[in-house]
């Protein structure tokens, strides 16, 4: 009978370490061998400077971001199960599309829970790209060699934008109708912007094959080119050197030691400090300085902090999504729109540009500053090159007094969005009015 | 030697040329057909024009509402009616008729009775539309010819 049970744990124990090939005690090379033999942990280096854990480094937004771009995914994928991008009209009079929506929210089982938490995570996930751009700027974190990784950071943060701009047309209620009527409206109005609407809409108006259009670019083609850029995204942020951080990090307070716990050396190489070269770089001599010293290893300290963070995320999507229901106007009316008429909180400082000059607050500025922010760093080199003054990057650093005139500015440029975007949903009524806050009337908005 | 290991020589470069300029013609030609794939060549839309009835006028004086048509004909006097259209010439919403004229409620673009704008973003008047009489009582009105404001059309 011993002999029994000892023959199954070995066999147990041989598919075991079949998939898992690592222990998990406190050694260095264990510690190593988690980080680089499991698919999901594989893209994050085996050792991470000790700032990368401290809170105020990133404040998590990008990782929060990621988790929110995974919780669409995943919602996203469950909704696709009840939904037809259809605007053909059903036994009860209502597009196709618009009684999935109602479906979703009074039969499906879940099926509320699902919806709303796609839209809020929507919501989030703008509301975060625009943070962790925030957060990128005023740490000085887009130079020192990250200048593409910036780029590519606005590619996402505009196909966030245009992700969600095509998901809200899939309801097919008055919001989706609407918004998509102007939005291709505005396209118009760009040099080349009617062959643009006309590949968007794929006909004259919008109409159905508009919601065919917008389905397929919002459950296929959009997430998989984000899919990839975010891939590029992260792969850049190991490539240039991890987090940004200054040159000289000695000075600053560090977790200490202590509180990781004793890493025993297990190394071929005894000597006391040897398991801390961890790669070997083209030159005349190793890479050994006082830096080795603040390296860690991002198991478990970093790892454990993501997934808490991933934990946060998804308690307060599921909060949110249990008490606020996702919004839903009327069903799509050709005919007259919803007054006022009034985009997601996102589009609204949008929006309300455009009420002042179509061509002028649809192409002209939104344009200028979506281009503008995502050459910034090359904007920032080319004064640099090109006139007298040098001024000094210190990335990593928050607020550095060497940027205070670029941070300034870019500041600037978020309160004139939000000022916007707070005019937009408070100070906007019937028939585009300004109001105060208080005098608001249901309708419209979100 | 120290050329070689510096740029290409002309075998390896003509190779590298031809096999990029090859694959440059294939994304470029896909590119065209996939755009000429993804262009729309038939419209669902809806009709420009539609019918009116001249029983179906309103009194003189008085005007009546297409919504499915996004037009207002009016009625001036006897003989002549004006068929005016009610899609914002600024970015496409529909207008709503008020007491001062038409009020557009996506931009705020104000137009007076006679459509002329008067506030707001809009660029242009709302169109006066062609209106046609046409045999069997009825009028032809084309939603897609736009005409300067107080364009009457005689209905005798």
């Amino acid at each position: 009978m011993n002999e029994l049970i000892e023959s199954a744990k070995g066999y147990g124990n041989k598919i075991f370490t079949s998939i898992v090939k690592h222990g998990f005690d406190n050694t260095g090379l264990t510690k190593s061998k988690i980080m680089f033999s499991n698919v999901l942990l594989h893209i994050q280096p085996v050792k991470i400077h000790k700032r990368t854990v401290k809170f105020k480094t990133t404040l998590g937004l990008g990782l929060i971001t990621t988790y929110m771009f995974v919780a669409l995914a995943v919602t996203g994928v469950v909704l696709m199960f009840h939904y037809v991008p259809s605007t053909a009209l059903g036994p009860d009079g209502l597009p196709d599309a618009y009684s999935r929506m109602l479906n979703l929210r009074s039969n499906v089982f879940w099926g509320d829970f699902m919806r709303n938490m796609h839209r809020w995570a929507a919501h989030g996930m703008v509301a975060f790209v625009a943070l962790h751009m925030l957060r990128v700027y005023l740490t000085g974190a887009h130079r020192g060699g990250r200048e593409f990784n910036w780029v590519i950071g606005c590619i996402l943060g505009l196909l966030t934008v245009f992700l969600s701009y095509t998901g809200y047309l899939l309801p097919w209620d008055q919001l989706a109708f609407w918004g998509v009527k102007v939005g291709t409206e505005i396209a118009r109005l760009a040099p080349g912007g009617a062959i643009i609407r006309g590949i968007l809409l794929g006909d004259g108006d919008v109409g159905g094959e508009a919601l065919i259009r917008f389905y397929v670019l919002h459950v296929a083609v959009l997430p998989a080119i984000m899919g990839g850029l975010i891939a590029w995204h992260f792969w850049r942020i190991r490539k240039d050197g991890g987090l940004a951080r200054p040159a000289d990090t000695s000075g600053e307070k560090q977790i200490p030691d202590a509180d990781f716990g004793e890493v025993r050396n297990n190394s071929v190489f005894k000597s006391s400090r040897s398991y801390k070269l961890v790669e070997l770089v083209k030159g005349n001599e190793p890479k050994v300085n006082e830096e080795v010293d603040q390296m860690m290893f991002a198991w478990p300290k970093l790892i454990i902090r993501e997934l808490l963070v991933f934990v946060g995320v998804m308690v307060l999507l599921s909060f949110v999504s249990v008490f606020f229901d996702a919004p839903l106007e009327g069903p799509a009316d050709p005919t007259y729109p919803t007054n006022p008429a009034k985009a997601p909180w996102y589009f609204l400082g949008l929006q309300e540009l455009t009420s002042y000059d179509g061509f002028i607050g649809g192409i002209v500025i939104p344009g200028l500053l979506a281009g503008g922010v995502m050459v910034l760093p090359y904007i920032e080199m080319f004064f640099e090159s090109f006139s007298k003054t040098y001024r000094k990057n210190i990335p990593g650093v928050w607020f550095a007094k060497e940027r205070a005139l670029e941070n300034a500015l870019f500041i600037g440029m978020y309160i004139f969005m939000l000022a916007l975007i707070i005019i937009g949903v408070y100070f906007r009524g019937e028939n585009w009015a300004i109001i105060y806050p208080w005098e608001q009337v249901a309708g419209g908005g979100h | 030697m120290s050329d070689d290991k510096k740029k290409m020589n002309r075998r390896e470069a003509m190779t590298a040329g031809s096999a990029f300029a090859l694959i440059g013609l294939a994304a470029a030609g896909t590119g065209g057909a996939l755009f000429k794939y993804m262009f729309p060549v038939v419209s669902y839309g809806a009709p420009a024009k539609f019918l009116v009835p001249v029983d179906d006028l309103p009194e003189i004086g008085d005007e009546i509402f297409f919504s499915e048509m996004k037009t207002v004909i009016r009625r001036q006097s006897e003989t002549e009616i004006a068929a005016i259209s009610l899609v914002c010439t600024h970015l496409g919403c529909t207008v709503n008729r008020v007491e001062t004229g038409f009020l557009c409620p996506c931009h705020g673009s104000q137009y007076d009775a006679d459509g002329v704008v008067v506030g707001g973003p809009a660029p242009a008047a709302l169109p006066w539309l062609e209106v046609k009489k046409i045999p069997g009582g009825q009028l032809e009105v084309d939603t897609g010819v736009t005409l300067p404001e107080n364009t009457y059309f005689s209905i005798v």
